[in-house]
């Protein structure tokens, strides 16, 4: 059933815009769902817990990917953004005590407000202008961040409680797994279909070159502003599920090196793809673990150990310059080389079109 | 040692998937000016580029042939070290550093090594003497120049490189006749007192004819008809896709296209 | 008084990191996100020079700031120049990675705790008294500094033939490659002086204050001057340092000293919205880029 690879041609509109190209791809993204939903069932607690994390990364780097792979323009404030969802848990939590279906909505609300104001100056700069001003809100959102938590709850992060409705409480790392998990389905899936409709089709054309499109008649203000604006009420939605499964929210937490990693998500993933989203934000999650197993498997030299933070960045570094020399086109494109390696064979390459 | 320029069997590959030309070969000899005439697409400016130096990476590459000038090999060569050896490439547009005052604008240019500095000074001199708008404006900016001061500064910035080979690219392109009759003058002159040789690009093939001592017509990446400008006017299929003489009664459209798959000069 | 020595020294130190901006921009269209890691590795380089050679600063000076000249060309020929032709966005995170990279590598050899280099030289920083404001000596030096390293700049820039040939290239590289000028040359040596110049400023601002792998964030912030001049324009850093200069000392003076890293950013915020292409730099650039 290699129909893909020597070319399947699509009879309808409905099958070009639709979310598998074959019943066999269907069945192969079920199947794959099905591993994922097992997997806590066999895995270690620890590594559940990292998973977690993964999918916490993925909400968020599927968020950036929308604006900087997809829209193109980068956006240097991501952490800015997990700030901004944090703490309105933080604060609607520590002040108010409101409850996690009061908390989550607003977060993503809060950060869809702030990406209106990230998004309209977009609208004037282009390129690098547009990037650095992303990164002064990041640094503006960052000090009002440290502000805060000077002030109103002495310098010390804000804790917070599990999140509960009516008398259930999520806690435990494999709830949580479920929890996030069909989060992150939901979130790629409003990706997926974001991309094959009209706005995808638009923002692609926005990234490609914005004068062009305007000449079409796509109305790139509202389109750029849109990306922003949903792009950071995802983040924002990260930032406020990373204060309930850390149970904690601090400034300091978001570093102008948080942006750096989701950044690296997205570029060894792959710029632009949904798939490449995923596949980088679990990549990159995973590897400081892997990391530090390593160093402490094998003799490395001391400071090592001391600095194992530094190693982690140095190696993480080291990455993102070899994927952006060699394969910018990320992971998912190494996937699809593999996977095209396998459908086509024994043919070298697909057919012209 | 053959002096000149002599490209042979060049080849030249986008992006490792579209061959933008294959086979070419021709020759300019010394002090000669030769026309490299073709429609729009056709690997013209490829081939210039090619000769420059300025097709590097994976995006385009010289994937087979050679291209020798006075008997050195200078393909793969970079883009100054060409400039160096006496092969300047007049681009289409910008032409000269607009932020630059006219002075700066001729010092950018990098004397070759095989130049004396007395021969440079002389042709700084003679330049100035050539334009002489151009030394009342020394210190002006170069982008408040007029249109044609701005075609002299082109013109005298490249002198002063020294060349012993000029790829022209284009430079007939949106100019009033009368300035296209003294654009190719000057070549002229400049090939007649200073024995620069020209490889001359363009799509006014008429014009180009006037002036060239040879000519060669590409289509679709390849050298597919040269000769003299005699021999060139004369044939029937220049003169009709070429120049618009045809006299073999109007063709339909219909006709031209039949005739441009099938015919293989 | 006091306030305004204060601006003068802070804009002198930033005027030199921010000209590092320029250079690189001018010559490689990068905005490099390396340079406050580059600034970092230049005041351990010179630290540990001073330490080396027992507090000879005139051995640890000219080995510091020519080690910084190098450093800048070997980052631009191992990572900018084979990414030639790659889009602005890549180059960006790859003198980001690079700059991590640095910093990695600076605290595996130097650790990561606070160094005062002050305590490596071989002089007493004694405070002299100017009308009614207090310049420390290195203070004198680093405006002195900045002075020579400003005017020496722009004379080589606007009076050799060198200078013509580096604008040349950042202004349009492939009609410079067409004049027989080598562009990789300039560009390499653009890098340099932009190293230079953030060496220079780290070696003053090191012994003033301290040295840390977080110093990189001090180097980092001097990128809004040079915004603010204009990212085109070699002389627009001055008064763009000097505004960004002015707004930080008075936030620590009238307002809450957190606010003062997040200063500059609020002007940059400000100078964005009025007008994106700085004082002095050209509307097209907006564009371009």
């Amino acid at each position: 059933m290699t129909t893909n690879a020597s070319g399947f041609f699509k009879t309808s509109y409905a099958s070009d815009l639709g979310l598998w190209e074959t019943p066999w791809r269907r069945f192969w993204v079920l199947v794959g769902l099905a591993l994922v939903a097992t997997f806590p069932f066999f895995a270690n607690t620890f590594w559940i817990g990292v998973i977690n994390l993964a999918a916490i990364a993925s909400i968020g780097a599927l968020a950036l990917n929308l604006v900087t792979g997809y829209t193109g323009q980068l956006s240097l404030g991501h952490a800015g953004f997990l700030a901004v969802g944090s703490f309105t848990v933080g604060i609607l939590v520590g002040q108010w005590s409101m409850p996690v279906w009061v908390t989550l909505p607003a977060a993503i609300v809060v950060g869809m407000v702030v990406g209106l104001f990230v998004g309209v100056p977009s609208l004037r700069l282009r390129g690098i202008y547009l990037s650095i001003s992303t990164l002064a809100a990041y640094f503006f959102i960052a000090s009002l961040a440290t502000e805060y938590q000077s002030r109103f709850s002495g310098g010390a992060g804000i804790l917070i409680p599990p999140p509960q409705i009516g008398s259930w409480v999520l806690s435990g790392e494999r709830n949580w797994y479920f929890a996030l998990l069909s989060l992150t389905v939901l979130a790629t899936l409003l990706c997926l279909n974001l991309n094959r409709s009209h706005i995808g089709r638009a923002w692609l054309a926005i990234r490609e070159r914005d004068l062009a499109a305007a000449a079409l008649g796509i109305d790139v203000s509202s389109y750029k502003v849109m990306a922003f604006v949903i792009s950071t009420g995802m983040t924002s939605l990260a930032g406020a599920l990373l204060a309930y499964y850390t149970a904690f929210v601090s400034a300091e937490a978001f570093t102008f090196f948080v942006t750096i990693e989701y950044l690296a998500m997205i570029l060894i993933g792959g710029l632009g793809s949904v798939l490449g989203s995923l596949l980088g934000a679990l990549f990159v999650t995973i590897l400081p673990f892997l990391i530090e197993r390593a160093v402490e498997q094998f003799p490395f030299p001391a400071t090592f150990k001391t600095n194992m933070f530094a190693v982690q960045n140095g190696l993480f570094a080291i990455l993102m310059l070899g994927f952006l020399m060699f394969e910018p086109l990320g992971l998912a494109r190494i996937w699809g080389r593999i996977r095209a390696y396998f459908e086509l064979w024994p043919f070298r390459y697909r057919p012209l079109p | 040692m053959t002096p000149g320029l002599r490209v042979e069997n060049l080849e030249s590959v986008y992006n490792k998937a579209i061959t933008a030309i294959s086979g070419v070969s021709l020759e300019v000899p010394a002090g000669r000016i030769v026309a490299l005439m073709g429609v729009n697409g056709s690997g013209k400016s490829t081939t210039l580029n090619a000769i420059g130096g300025l097709l590097r990476g994976d995006a385009q590459a010289i994937t087979a042939g050679s291209v020798h000038f006075d008997d050195e090999r200078i393909d793969g060569l970079p883009p100054h070290e060409v400039v160096r050896r006496g092969v300047v490439l007049v681009p289409e547009r910008e032409k000269i550093f607009e932020t630059l005052t006219v002075a700066e604008n001729l010092q950018a240019s990098v004397v070759p090594p095989t130049v004396a500095p007395t021969a440079h000074k002389q042709r700084l001199a003679e330049v100035y003497e050539l334009f002489p708008a151009l030394m009342e404006r020394k210190r002006t900016v170069a982008g408040f120049l007029s249109g044609g001061q701005r075609q002299m500064l082109a013109m005298a910035r490249v002198l002063l490189c020294h060349p012993r080979l000029l790829l022209v690219d284009e430079m007939t392109l949106g100019l009033a006749p009368l300035v296209i009759a003294d654009l190719l003058g000057r070549l002229c002159h400049m090939r007649t007192s200073l024995g620069v040789s020209v490889l001359l690009v363009e799509q006014n093939v008429a014009a180009a004819l006037e002036v060239a001592d040879y000519g060669y017509i590409m289509e679709k990446g390849r050298i597919v008809f040269h000769g003299t400008p005699d021999k060139l006017l004369a044939h029937d299929d220049v003169r009709e896709f070429y120049l618009g003489l045809g006299e073999a009664g109007a063709r339909s459209y219909r006709d031209v296209k039949q005739y441009r798959r099938t015919h293989r000069w | 008084m006091q306030l305004a020595a204060n601006v003068l020294v802070l804009a002198a130190l930033y005027a030199l990191i921010a000209e590092g901006f320029v250079l690189i921009y001018r010559a490689s269209r990068v905005f490099s996100l390396a340079h406050g890691d580059l600034m970092m590795l230049g005041g351990y380089v010179f630290f540990t020079c001073l330490v080396a050679t027992a507090g000879n600063l005139w051995l640890s000076v000219p080995i510091a700031l020519g080690a910084g000249f190098l450093i800048g060309i070997g980052v631009y020929l191992v990572g900018i120049r084979p990414l030639a032709g790659y889009p602005a966005a890549s180059i960006v995170l790859v003198t980001v990675a690079i700059g991590i990279l640095i910093r990695s590598i600076a605290t595996l050899i130097w650790s990561a705790q606070v160094l005062y280099p002050a305590t490596a030289l071989p002089f007493k920083d004694t405070p002299l008294h100017i009308g009614n404001a207090a310049f420390s000596v290195l203070d004198l030096a680093s405006l002195a500094a900045a002075l020579l390293f400003f005017v020496a700049l722009v004379a080589m820039l606007q009076r050799t033939a060198l200078g013509v040939r580096m604008r040349a290239a950042a202004e349009n590289p492939r009609l410079a490659a067409n004049s027989g000028i080598n562009i990789h040359r300039v560009i390499a040596l653009s890098w340099g002086l932009a190293c230079f110049g953030a060496t220079l400023a780290a070696m003053f601002y090191t012994t003033r204050i301290n040295l840390e792998p977080d110093s990189w964030l001090v180097g980092l912030r001097a990128f809004v001057p040079a915004l603010i001049g204009g990212m085109n324009s070699p002389l627009g850093v001055l008064p763009g340092a000097l505004i960004v200069a002015l707004v930080e000392v008075l936030a620590a003076q009238y307002l809450d000293p957190v606010m003062v890293s997040s200063a500059p950013f609020a002007v940059l915020l400000v100078a964005l919205w009025i007008r994106p292409w700085g004082l002095f730099g050209t509307r097209e650039e907006v564009v371009r880029v």
